[in-house]
């Protein structure tokens, strides 16, 4: 009973926002922002540029809520987060930016790592292996790395992604497989997998 | 890839059980008896977990979207055109003027009407034939010595002069009187003919405000010049700032 509610919470909420209500956008906000932070973490690799991303991302949400046509609102808000990293990302390339390598070197692990973030499932792997995938994972090409974020990192279903990405399903599976090849790979090639 | 074998892509979709079910049903008939897949499909299965065990990274702040505050009542925009507070500035001026125009002439009556109180009682003996019990006869002669007092002041008194803010206006005021008051003409050549010797005993007018002090109207008018200096000043400043 409790994703029905919730879903009813999310359309009163969209519906309120469309009426210029700001409080109903901010719960909207706060049910969404630390997946939407995480999306472009990982798409950026660079916090403080994340942190800008998200921002432009939910004041350009809250503008054109009223075009929002029902739907995920979920994968609406990535899409517009999406485009936010990119455009953020082509800022970025006209300053010298701190590689995600650097930043693990640097603090050891990724910053602001949640300490209460599940271990592992059946796995033992190690902080190094997770810092590997963390720089594979950074090294990947964007259209990869964004599709590997939405679905393997955060759990969204191809459709959802296909959404957030403006392609189609098929794409999603197919930068999906690239991206999953490249990691297994460098997981492989540092002895974390085997 | 492995040729012949399942492809990654296959292998990755199986994962996600987002394969059709022929796909799906032709991909495990291969992996039954294919050790290389199997370690491949197992491998991108391990791959996927670790990505899932990445640590969430913690929000930074809230991204909620401030609220816009309540509108603060102020001036409406057009009041702070340069325009308007130049042409508010104008008309403050204007008023300055004017109000120091009338004290002039209140004080110029003043001052007269003091000197007339003090001559009437000399001149109206003069006028000889006058009734002096009518209301017409009192009423024009208050007005009579209208002409030859400010003469009388100017020459007796020149110290008087520098106490108006404009000697001619002073000067002029009173002379424009005597048109409505002209219903009795004869006192005027009484008092510059041999009346005159009765009128010029009369004391000379005691000044209404002293040297230092200033008349309500001449404050008003300061003010008026002040306001009208600020709203000036204000009209650049306004400007300047665009």
């Amino acid at each position: 009973m409790a994703e029905p509610l919730v879903q009813i919470d999310e359309v009163r909420w969209v519906r309120d926002a469309q009426q210029g209500n700001v409080e109903a956008f901010n719960n909207l906000v706060e049910r969404y922002q630390t997946y939407v932070f995480s999306v472009a973490y990982r798409t950026l690799g660079n916090p403080d540029d994340a942190a800008d991303a998200v921002q432009d991302a939910f004041l350009s949400a809250f503008r054109a809520i009223g075009d929002f046509r029902g739907g995920s609102f979920k994968s609406w808000v990535t899409r517009i987060v999406v485009n936010a990293c990119y455009d953020a990302r082509r800022a970025a390339r006209r300053r010298p930016a701190t590689s995600m390598e650097a930043i693990i070197e640097e603090a050891g692990e990724a910053p602001w790592a949640d300490t209460s973030a599940e271990d592992p499932e059946g796995l033992a792997l190690s902080r190094a292996a997770l810092a590997t995938i963390e720089v594979a994972l950074s090294e990947l090409p964007k259209e990869q790395r964004l599709a590997v974020v939405l679905v393997d990192v955060e759990g969204l279903t191809y459709e959802e992604a296909a959404v957030a990405m403006d392609c189609a399903l098929g794409t999603v599976r197919s930068r999906l497989a690239r991206a999953r090849a490249r990691l297994r790979d460098a997981l492989l090639a540092t002895g974390n997998l085997s | 890839m492995h040729v012949g074998h399942a492809t990654i892509e296959d292998l990755s979709a199986l994962l996600d059980d987002e394969l059709t079910e022929d796909e799906r049903a032709e991909v495990e008939t291969h992996l039954s008896g294919c050790d290389a897949c199997r370690l491949d499909l197992e491998q991108l299965r391990q791959t996927t977990l670790a990505l899932h065990a990445l640590p969430v990274p913690r929000v930074p702040r809230s991204f909620a979207i401030a609220t816009p505050p309540a509108p603060v009542t102020r001036a409406p925009v057009w009041l702070w055109q340069p325009g308007w507070l130049r042409a508010c500035s104008g008309v403050a001026a204007a008023l300055m003027v004017v109000l120091l125009l009338v004290d002039v002439g209140h004080t110029s009556s003043a001052t007269f009407g003091d000197a007339t109180r003090q001559a009437a009682p000399a001149a109206v003996p003069a006028l000889g034939g006058a009734a002096p019990g009518s209301n017409a006869d009192q009423g024009a002669s208050a007005n009579v010595p209208a002409p030859a007092v400010p003469r009388a002041q100017v020459a007796v008194s020149p110290n008087a002069a520098p106490q108006a803010p404009s000697a001619p206006a002073a000067a002029r005021a009173p002379l424009a009187a005597p048109a409505p008051a002209g219903v009795t003409p004869a006192p005027s050549p009484a008092a510059e003919s041999g009346s005159a010797p009765e009128a010029a005993p009369a004391p000379p007018p005691v000044p209404i405000a002293g040297p230092h002090s200033l008349s309500p109207g001449q404050l008003a008018a300061a003010g008026c010049g002040i306001v009208a200096l600020a709203l000036f000043i204000t009209s650049f400043w306004v400007a300047a700032r665009r």
